[in-house]
This record gives structure tokens, C-alpha cells and sequence, in this order.
């Protein structure tokens, strides 16, 4: 396999002089891509201290390089079309076996295989016609028409061989190689035919003959009756005899589609044959007569009487291969040739003539006529990845491969060859669907490279939407919308709630706080619920209690469900409940509904809903409401509630313990300190003890 | 192999470290002018700013769910934190050139390794995930005594799982020996395992860690100043011990698996080293940076057991003829 070089351009050195790049003291360093195993590669010195300056034209530029072709055009097509195959074939498989294991013995089980093969051949037949076609497209094709044609015939021949008609796996196979031959390598052309036809003395055209034993070993007789018909015109008389016994011989040559019992079949050959031996016999008569004519005429017979030393001469003769001989065998030599016997045939076939090694169609053709699955994807591997994966894929349940897992790397045969695939199609991100189809087909590895694919689908707020109605934050969640679906079709729930997690922590950043809340607990990711709604009261230290109050009100909806899920962490039920009250309170309060609001602040503290860290900020809030005029908003008790607040702040604050209490009223008076924040509860006592002298007044 | 771009970059001298987010999207890259540089893979820039006193060595991301959160190291013995190009924390405990960062993986929290010429491993932990400012000395180890720059190698990489608890491979000063080193917060660090070669013979500059996505072994791959690319197969002790016995089966072992030497000539010449080697995402792609001008990709056959390597590709810089 010749491996993949490329140079970078614009270059860093002269050709030949890659030695001059470490001699001016620098390196090529490359790193790879999460999103597509490409690279990216740069320039660095050699050592940091006493480093030289380049030469180079951009010394600080960064190359980008890929592995692999990014499938384009047709093949993108071509992939897309072929994973709605495969998916369905993985599916039926892991429904039957869960039903029951020996299922794949079933005559069920060899139908739904033969039926999803042919659609793959039917596939890539369409693929091969549609790139033939003589339109103009928006792209050329990435693939050519010889590669579509060379697969066709390939999955083709896979089929014909491995997964026949259930009940004939043990039918003669001859009529069903021939028909692929003739449909994927047609001889003789049909222009050769014409020009032929055209002639007024065909046999004296020098292709004549060979055209004639081509068409017989190809079993094209009406075109072999139609010149043996012609030779009844040529001048020999002993030629015109002879063919007057060949014609009805031909016609009547028995073929196993004409036949319902292959014991009729078998039957009619022999009866068949022995007329051709007569045939031969009456030829002897001519033995000493040098007629041209005469040599091929006697190939002629050979093929028919089924002379395998005639055949193979022949074919070598008409530069035609191995391929011809081993079909016209089963037509010809062995009419009851059956699939296990194929390869027999062919291991001495190719001895004497043997497949074109830089030919690789050829090489796995040979490899599927012997029989020899391995061989077969490693040069299938070669062709295209495409090929050896699917291939694989089937020949696993069809018992070709051992299914047999290797421990220590976790994957089958065919894992690995769809592995590879799957790699491959890495090279395009925008794949990861198609891509993951087939990884998490593949084991414990493959599920494991496909959580990584998933977990790599970015996540952005930034990208850009097709759809103008859709918000940032909406094409967002359509994406992990999807990629959750995927995680639960495949039970993959770790990487759900991680893929969860980064969608938190993005839209906490962009203050999208009540759908940060649905993502963190939907991953049951506490701490993080915990830092959403440290991100939340937040607003209310930077921008004040009505911006604050406004995104509060986004995360309340969440908050009966949360409360309500049993495997929720209580800590963070309790700070989002306080969040959410004390936003609420707020709103209260803008609506001018004092009492209401001065209640909703009282419950807050004695309650111990409220951390002790905001205990400042609520005592300072409650000022308000105590200097409200038109009435009392609290009553004695709930005046010495505070000041209960307000003492132990106090008390414990002198004996160290100011950071439990203080922090977020410091954080609110922008450059203070503990000192001032003590200063501002000194009004809060002051604001107490007004209070109680009005409680007093009234009360008197 | 195929390229499909060139970005030119806003740094106004060599680079010494790029990183990619973990998307792909955005690339960050760092350099001999102390700046960091961070664009989209469609040659957008999004913020450059000047991030250390000195010539700033490696840069590296967090993990997504900790916000867009970059690391620095600096030959100013810093070690800084970021968000979107503000400066978050410094930490200043390294007596020497701080040669590289990385995190650790996100099961473990906000967590970053770090190692200096001062021949110092030194693990952060931050504490306060919402605001990124404090951040902890959580671990220390001294690998091996400060050596000259152009002898010494320093590197230090996570294993990528969270099954075997945090665990890293480093090295430091001029050294041929990989320490795999164990940190748990109940005990002080432990030296699990060794890499070692033998004969010993040269410098390791640079470890790179696979991940295992689904094997039950673990590769780490090394590069030298011998120009060798090295591949070790590590096995991890099975984890259920019983009565508390420790037996072979419960150590962490190693084979060397792989030894080329692609990169020691140039041209003619001996006397490439290997600078870099960087693993793909799914750990099935090696790709390794020498001065002999090339960049190489190795895959391993996977039914192997990672002993069977083939190359899958290389890069150049000079001129097509």
C-alpha cells in the first residue's frame, strides 16, 4: 500500500533540503483536529532560548492537512443511501437474535440477507448508470465510472456466490456465473457482431472464428446459430456437412433454466453430449484434410464436448482470462458444477493463468471464486474502504468470518474492517450521523469512538442558523435534542447528561439561566445547578434587584419539578427555592405590594430559607418596609426576629466568623470592606429601633 | 494525505504550541512574541491578546462544561488561566520555564497539570468553578533535578479514563525514563510505573497518552532526542483485590510494542529528534513531528493488540520539484 505524502505549500525548504530546516534551528510540529482527524502544522524553533527567525516566506502561518479525500459529490450520495441498508440490516439482525439466537440458520434469516445484498448491488448499479451519464453536473465525480462499475461487479459476483437463493446453496452455479460474466465483462462487443454480419463472406474476415467460439463459450447461441447458418453458405461441402450436424446441436444444447428437476437436467446433458461425441467422431473422418477451417471448427466441438484442456487453450487464445474459463466450465465441462466446488476448479485454473495481481477487481474476484474471505477484504480494503466493510458486514452472520471476538482488542473481523470505514468517514464531520451508525455497530470500541464522535458534535451558541425564527439558544437545543435521541436509541446515558453539562454551562454564559437550570438537572448534575444559581443571585450583586428579579423569574418554572424529582440533591432544591422567593419578593415589592413583600422577606429569614451569607442584604432590604408610612408592615415579634438576625451577624462576625455572613454585602458595596459592611448594619439597627419606638406608639 | 488550508496566522514570531478546542472549531496557538492568538478553522480571528512576559511555551483547553477556559504556561514561570482572553489566575509556583499544561479529564474536576525546568510536576485544582479565580495546589512531585534547556526534555500527559483514577505519564530534565505517576487525594503521589528502556540511551521530549475508546490496554507514545518514536503498551492492574494481597496482576506493567526510527536521519544525517506526537480523538491515529522536516501518521492494525503498526501518511515542507 503506498503510503500517502504530501509537501506543504507554500514550502519552508528547498526540495532535497529538508536537513536545512533543522540546521536553522526549526521543526514542523502538527496537532490533530477533534472534529476530523485532520492536522494542523506549524512552524516551531527547535530550542525556545536563542531561538533564529525563519526564512521562510510566513513563518508563523498554520497548514491544514487531511487524511482522506472528503467524500464529494456522487459519494456523498452513494453513503448516504447505503447506511439506510446497512441500519436496517443491523437492526433486523439485533431483533431476530434477541428473539432467538440460531435465527441466522433460518431460511428467513438467508432471504432478508439475499434481499439486502441485492439492494446493494441494485445501488450501486444505479450509481455506476447515473455516473455514466454524459450530464453536466455541479461537481465532478469523486469516484469514477470504471470504480462504480468495478464495485458492482464485485458485490455482484459476493452475491451470485455467498448468498444465493435459500434452498439452492447446493444448485449447480454454472448459469449464474456465466450470466454475471456476461453482464459485467460482455464479449464479444456487438459492434464486432455487426461488422461481421455486414459482410457478404463473413469467414473470410480474420475475427470470424473467434467471434463464433466466443459467442458459443459465452453461450450466446442464437449469435453462434446465426453464422453456423452463414457457414452452410461457404464454399466446402465438407464444412457445410458438418455444420449441418453442429446446428441442431447447438440449439438444442440443455440448459438447467429449462429444466424444473435438475435430475432432468442431468439427464438430457448426457443424452446431449453423447450426440456431441458423434459428432466428433464424423470430424475424425477429416483428420489428414488441411482446411483452414478445420482447426477451430475442432475448438469448436471441444468446448461443447466439454474438453477443459480445449477451453482454457482457447480463452488464453482469445486473451480471454481465468474468469471465462472458470464460468464456461460450469456450462460446459462440469454442468453440475456447485459452489463448493468452485474453488478446486479455480486453484487450477489460475496456476496457468492467474489473476492480473495490479489489477485489484481482479484480485478480489479471484479471491471470492477461491473462496477465500480474508483475502478478499484485505484486497477489497485497498479498493475502497466501502467495499471491505460492507462486505464484511455480511459475511460475518453468513459464518465466512469468525465472529469470534479478540479480547484484548475488543473487536471482531468484520468490526475491524467497519472500523476502518468509519474512519474514514470521520475525514467530514457534517457525517457524524452516518458515522456513528456504523461505529456503535462495532462492539465495545466502536461504541466508545462513536461516544466521542457524539460528544465532538459542537455545541454553540455562535453557529449559524438557516432558520431565521430560531434563536441561538433554540439551534442549540434542536442539537441536543438529537444527539440525546441518539443517546437513548443506543442507551448511551454518561454522554447525555455530559453533553447536558456543556449546554448549562453555555447558556449560563450567555444568562440563558432557565434553560441552563432544565439542562443541569436533566443531567442530575448538582453542582452545576448549584453554580447556575450562584449565577442567578449573582445578577442581583452586579446589576441590582430588577435585573436580577427579571432572571429569576426565567428559572421559577423549573422549580416545583425540581422539588418534586426525588433524586434531586436537596442543598441545591434549597437554594433554588431561595432564589426564586427572594426574586419573587422583589417583584412584590415593584408592584408596590408592600405588605405582601414585607411578609415574603420575613419568611425568608426566619424561615432559614435564606443562606445565612444573604442574611445582610435581606436585613437591609427589610429598611424599607420598616419605614414604610401608611402602616406597620411587621409586627413586635417579627421586629425582634431581625434584630435576632441582626445580633448573631453581630456576635459572630467579632468573633472571626465575618465571612460566613459578610461576603455578599461586601461584594455589593463596590471597594468596601468587613468594616463597611458593618457601617451599613449599623443603619439596619438603627432602622430596628425606630421601629419598635413606632410599634410602641402605636400600640399605645 | 491532502491539504485544505493555510491560515495565516496574527502572531508576529514563531509559534511554539497550538491547540484545538474541543470541537475543532476554534484553534489556539502561542508563541515567541508572548502572545496568544485564538481564530475559528475558517481563518476568523476571535481574540489575540499579549498573555506572559517571555515567550510563552504550551497552551491548552479545558473541558467544554467548564466554559471556553485556555491554560498557558510561560518561560516567566507562569502558569495562567483564562476565559475569553481574560485573565483569570496566575500561578506562580514554578522556579523554572513552565513547559507544558494540560488538563485533566473533567470527571476530576477543574484540574491541570503542569511541569517546569525546575524539574517540578505540579497538579492545580481550581476551587471555584464559577468564577475560575482560586485555584489550589493540589499535588507536587519532583521528577528530576533543572537541566539545561537543549538537553532536557519535559512533558506530561493524563490517561484519558476516569477507571483508573488520575493518573499521568511525565517526564522531566534528561531523562529516558517515563514515570506514570498516581494521584488520589487521601495519599501522596505514587510512582505506579516506569517506562524504561534499555540499554538507555536518550532524552524524552515528548509523551503522549492514547485514548482507549474500548481497548483494555493503554498506549503511551513517547518521542527522544534520539529520533526514535516509541510505543508502549501499558496494562492497568485489575481492580478487585482480594484479602488485600498485592500480586503481578495487580501492578501496572508495560512492553514496548514499537521503535521507530524514521525520524533520526536527515536526510543523510544522523541527528533528528522527535519533538512531538500527538494522539487522535479515538486514540487510532499517532502522529509524530521531527527536525528531520517530516511529519508522520501511524496506525495500528486493531486486531493486533497494538504490536502491528503501519505508516498511514506523512507531511513535508519542501518544495515540489
Amino acid at each position: 500500500m503506498d503510503t500517502k505524502h504530501i509537501e506543504l505549500v507554500p514550502p519552508l525548504v528547498e526540495a532535497g533540503k529538508s536537513s536545512d530546516l533543522a540546521q536553522s534551528g526549526h521543526m514542523v510540529f502538527a496537532s490533530f483536529s477533534p472534529s476530523n482527524n485532520s492536522l494542523a502544522l506549524h512552524l516551531v524553533p527547535l530550542n525556545l532560548t536563542g531561538s533564529k527567525t525563519s526564512t521562510a516566506e510566513q513563518p508563523e502561518a498554520v497548514y491544514l492537512a487531511g487524511c482522506d479525500d472528503v467524500p464529494s459529490s456522487e459519494r456523498r450520495l452513494f453513503i448516504a443511501d447505503t447506511v439506510v441498508i446497512f441500519s436496517m440490516f443491523k437492526s433486523m439482525l439485533k431483533d431476530a437474535q434477541s428473539r432467538d439466537p440460531t435465527w441466522l440458520q433460518t431460511r428467513q434469516a438467508l432471504e432478508i440477507i439475499r434481499k439486502l445484498s441485492v439492494d446493494y448491488v441494485n445501488f450501486i448499479k444505479e450509481c455506476w448508470i447515473h455516473a455514466s451519464q454524459p450530464i453536466s453536473r455541479p461537481e465532478p465525480l469523486q469516484f469514477s465510472v470504471e470504480h462504480y462499475r468495478s464495485l458492482y461487479s464485485i458485490f455482484s459476483l459476493f452475491v451470485v456466490l455467498f448468498v444465493p437463493e435459500p434452498g439452492y446453496e447446493d444448485a449447480p452455479v454454472g448459469e449464474e456465473l456465466m450470466e454475471w460474466l456476461n453482464i459485467h465483462f460482455i464479449e464479444p462487443s456487438t459492434e464486432e457482431g455487426d461488422q461481421l454480419s455486414s459482410l457478404d463472406h463473413p469467414w473470410e474476415d480474420e475475427n470470424f472464428w473467434s467471434y463464433l467460439t466466443r459467442s458459443t463459450i459465452r453461450g450466446f447461441s442464437k449469435a453462434s446459430l446465426f453464422f453456423l447458418n452463414i457457414l452452410l453458405q461457404h464454399p466446402s461441402e465438407d464444412l457445410q456437412e458438418l455444420v449441418k450436424i453442429l446446428i441442431p446441436l447447438v440449439e438444442s444444447h440443455p440448459r438447467l433454466p429449462q429444466f424444473t428437476a435438475e435430475r432432468d437436467f442431468a439427464y438430457a446433458s448426457r443424452k446431449w453430449k453423447d450426440k456431441v461425441k458423434a459428432l466428433r467422431v464424423e470430424m475424425d473422418r477429416f483428420l489428414d484434410e488441411s482446411y483452414d477451417w478445420w482447426d477451430p471448427l475442432s475448438d469448436l466441438v471441444g468446448i461443447l464436448e466439454g474438453r477443459g484442456d480445449v477451453i482454457e487453450r482457447v480463452c488464453e487464445e482469445l486473451g480471454a482470462d481465468w474468469k471465462e474459463v472458470c464460468a464456461a466450465w460450469g456450462i460446459f465441462v462440469d454442468t453440475r458444477l456447485r459452489r463448493q466446488d468452485l474453488p478446486d476448479v479455480v486453484a487450477d485454473v489460475i496456476e496457468t493463468m492467474p489473476p492480473d495481481p495490479t489489477n485489484l477487481e481482479d484480485m478480489i474476484l479471484s479471491s471470492l471464486f477461491s473462496g477465500h474471505a480474508k483475502q478478499v477484504l484485505k484486497h477489497a480494503s485497498d479498493f475502497d474502504l466501502w467495499l471491505s466493510a460492507h462486505l464484511a458486514d455480511i459475511m460475518e452472520p453468513l459464518g465466512l468470518l469468525d465472529a469470534e471476538l479478540d479480547f484484548e482488542s475488543g473487536v471482531t473481523k468484520r468490526d475491524e474492517y467497519v472500523l476502518a470505514y468509519a474512519e474514514y468517514l470521520r475525514s467530514d464531520s457534517t457525517l457524524w450521523r452516518i458515522t456513528i451508525a456504523y461505529l456503535y455497530s462495532c462492539g465495545r470500541v466502536g461504541e466508545e469512538q462513536a461516544d466521542e464522535v457524539l460528544m465532538r458534535v459542537p455545541l454553540s451558541l455562535n453557529a449559524a442558523t438557516l432558520d431565521r425564527s430560531l434563536t441561538p439558544s433554540d439551534t442549540m437545543a434542536e442539537v441536543v435534542k438529537d444527539i440525546s435521541a441518539i443517546c437513548r436509541e443506543h442507551s448511551r446515558e454518561s454522554v447525555r447528561r455530559a453533553v447536558c453539562k456543556i449546554a448549562s454551562t453555555m447558556l449560563v454564559r450567555s444568562r440563558d439561566y432557565g434553560m441552563a437550570v432544565s439542562y443541569s438537572t436533566s443531567a442530575e448534575d448538582w453542582t452545576g445547578l448549584g453554580r447556575v444559581i450562584d449565577a442567578v443571585l449573582d445578577e442581583y450583586i452586579q446589576n441590582g434587584p430588577v435585573v436580577f428579579a427579571g432572571y429569576a423569574s426565567k428559572i421559577a418554572p423549573s422549580m416545583d419539578e425540581i422539588q418534586s424529582n426525588s433524586r434531586t440533591n436537596q442543598i441545591f432544591a434549597h437554594r433554588l427555592m431561595f432564589t426564586v422567593r427572594y426574586s419573587q419578593m422583589h417583584e412584590t415589592r415593584l408592584e408596590r405590594d408592600y405588605p405582601n413583600a414585607a411578609l415574603d422577606l420575613l419568611a425568608l429569614l426566619r424561615d432559614e430559607i435564606a443562606p445565612r451569607s444573604w442574611w445582610p442584604i435581606l436585613l437591609c432590604d427589610a429598611v424599607e418596609f420598616m419605614q414604610y408610612e401608611p402602616k406597620l408592615l411587621f409586627s413586635s415579634s417579627d421586629a425582634i426576629e431581625l434584630l435576632r438576625k441582626l445580633e448573631e451577624i453581630s456576635i459572630r462576625s467579632s468573633q472571626g466568623s465575618g465571612d460566613d455572613y459578610l461576603t455578599v454585602l461586601i461584594r455589593t458595596i463596590k471597594g468596601g470592606g468587613e468594616k463597611e459592611a458593618l457601617e451599613r448594619l449599623k443603619q439596619v439597627r438603627l432602622a430596628i429601633a425606630r421601629y419598635f419606638a413606632r410599634c410602641t406608639v402605636g400600640h399605645g | 494525505m491532502i491539504q485544505t488550508g493555510l491560515i495565516t496566522s496574527a502572531h508576529s514570531d514563531l509559534l511554539t504550541c497550538l491547540a484545538y478546542d474541543f470541537y475543532g472549531t476554534n484553534i489556539a496557538s502561542c508563541g515567541l512574541d508572548q502572545k496568544i492568538v485564538v481564530t475559528t478553522t475558517d481563518q476568523s480571528l476571535k481574540y489575540e491578546w499579549k498573555a506572559h512576559n517571555a515567550p510563552i511555551t504550551h497552551v491548552a483547553w479545558a473541558h467544554p462544561e467548564f466554559g471556553e477556559v485556555l491554560a498557558s504556561a510561560g518561560m516567566d514561570r507562569t502558569v495562567r488561566i483564562w476565559e475569553r482572553g481574560e485573565e483569570k489566575a496566575v500561578l506562580l509556583d514554578a522556579r523554572g520555564s513552565v513547559r507544558q499544561v494540560e488538563f485533566a479529564p473533567s470527571a476530576f474536576g477543574l484540574k491541570v497539570a503542569t511541569v517546569a525546568t525546575d524539574g517540578w510536576l505540579r497538579v492545580y485544582e481550581c476551587l471555584d468553578l464559577g468564577k475560575l479565580d482560586v485555584w489550589a495546589l493540589a499535588d507536587a512531585v519532583e521528577l528530576a533535578r533543572e537541566v539545561q534547556e537543549v538537553q532536557g526534555g519535559w512533558a506530561v500527559s493524563w490517561c484519558k479514563d476516569r477507571y483508573w483514577g488520575q493518573v499521568v505519564a511525565a517526564v522531566a530534565g534528561a531523562t529516558d525514563v517515563v514515570s506514570i505517576i498516581q494521584f488520589s487525594p487521601s495519599t501522596s503521589p505514587q510512582t505506579v510505573l516506569e517506562l524504561k528502556l534499555s540499554p538507555s540511551s536518550t532524552t524524552i521530549t515528548t509523551v503522549a497518552w492514547a485514548p482507549s475508546c474500548g481497548r483494555s490496554y493503554h498506549l503511551i507514545a513517547t518521542g527522544g532526542r534520539d529520533g526514535h518514536v516509541r510505543i508502549w503498551k501499558v496494562n492497568p492492574p485489575m481492580l478487585d483485590v482480594i484479602d488485600g494481597d498485592v500480586d503481578e496482576k495487580d501492578k501496572w506493567s508495560a512492553q514496548l510494542v514499537a521503535d521507530f526510527d524514521d525520524h533520526a536521519r536527515i536526510g543523510p544525517l544522523e541527528g533528528g529528534v522527535v519533538g512531538k506526537v500527538d494522539w487522535n480523538v479515538t486514540g487510532t491515529i499517532l502522529s509524530s513531528s521531527g527536525s528531520d522536516g517530516r511529519v508522520r501518521l501511524w496506525k495500528p492494525s486493531l486486531t493486533s493488540g497494538g504490536r502491528i503498526w503501519r505508516i498511514a501518511g506523512s507531511v513535508g515542507v519542501e518544495q515540489k520539484e
